[in-house]
């Protein structure tokens, strides 16, 4: 299969993701929206090599393309939900004047409504365990942080 | 087109993609090696080296392909195909883990909880805070270094203690805004 066609190809499947994805959200929302993208992800992943198996054209850069494509678009979307930045430029431009001090944005990032809304999220994500008022690590959050540390070390990467 | 044009015009097309692997390789290479990644400013030290070993590929399958008389379409699109492998590779993937790394607050917070349970206490939410704190990761320090971020963007300008949206940061939260409201979405 020329490049060129490969490339169209990956394209279609990545414009079909991208539609059925605004579909998706647009039904369900905002809940469980890493869990559902990464399936569709998934299932479109498979759909194009299913498509090139049947095809008998299996082409490794085609796949790459589309993969590469929708962890782009995921991570475009985790930062334009959980930036604190974004949330704190939105802030900024609600504002009367459009100019605030330092102090100000203490409304928009705040510990109620930064740490605590996160350490919240983390439980409700079964990251941490809350028995109590002990917090636990739970065994997803020991294999996310083993991940973590195995691709910091080799790249001698200070963890914060 | 005969047979061996069309194997010499797949040779220049695999010359792209691979040389673009190989070439991301090295980089990872150099990167640990040089352990740029632990510098004070991560980043830019990162991405200094990756743009250095772009410029070398770009030069190498520039100049084989000129050598072998390739310098044609397949070329180009070979090329383009190749430039986004290797800039994907890095801010797709190798970027993303290291900004998972460094700046994710949710990350932080299971250090300072792992940190914790070393330490042979139990964790409890004003413990896990005030560890966070102590890594200048407290509220506080967040709001400052994300309001930081947001003029180095050009987001805002700032004179120290004012802050003043730009154009540019007004026509980022309306795409944004738009963007969330199209895919019926909240914030965090």
């Amino acid at each position: 299969m020329s490049l060129l066609i490969t490339i169209k190809s990956a394209l279609v499947v990545f414009g079909i993701f991208v539609s059925a994805h605004l579909l998706l959200c647009r039904l369900t929302g905002s809940s469980f929206f890493m869990l559902k993208s990464i399936l569709l992800g998934f299932v479109t992943t498979l759909s194009l090599l299913g498509y090139q198996i049947y095809n008998n054209q299996i082409n490794l850069v085609g796949i790459y393309i589309f993969i590469s494509g929708w962890l782009l678009y995921l991570i475009f979307f985790i930062n334009l939900l959980n930036s604190v930045t974004l949330k704190m430029l939105d802030y900024l431009d609600s504002s009367n004047h459009k100019r605030l001090c330092q102090n100000e944005f203490e409304n928009a990032f705040n510990t109620q409504n930064g740490l605590e809304r996160r350490i919240d999220l983390m439980i409700k994500n079964r990251f941490l365990l809350i028995q109590g008022d002990k917090l636990y690590l739970t065994r997803k959050a020991l294999i996310l942080l083993g991940a973590i540390s195995a691709i910091s070390q080799p790249l001698s990467l200070p963890l914060n | 087109m005969t047979n061996y044009a069309r194997i010499h015009e797949v040779g220049i097309e695999n010359l792209c993609i691979y040389g673009a692997v190989i070439f991301f390789v090295l980089f990872l290479a150099i990167i640990i090696g040089k352990k740029s990644a632990a510098k004070q400013s991560t980043y830019t030290a990162v991405n200094t080296i990756h743009f250095r070993i772009m410029l070398i590929y770009i030069s190498t399958v520039f100049i084989i392909a000129l050598l072998e008389n390739s310098i044609n379409f397949n070329f180009f699109i070979g090329i383009m195909v190749g430039l986004f492998i290797y800039l994907s590779l890095h801010y797709v993937f190798l970027f993303s883990l290291i900004g998972l790394c460094r700046k994710s607050i949710s990350v932080s917070i299971l250090i300072s909880a792992r940190k914790i349970l070393e330490g042979g206490k139990s964790i409890e939410t004003a413990e896990l805070i005030k560890e966070m704190k102590f890594k200048g990761l407290d509220t506080t320090g967040l709001r400052n270094s994300r309001l930081e971020q947001m003029t180095y963007l050009g987001f805002a300008t700032s004179d120290g203690n004012l802050y003043v949206i730009s154009w540019f940061g007004r026509a980022i939260n309306k795409i944004a805004k738009l963007i969330i409201n199209v895919y019926g979405l909240k914030r965090l």
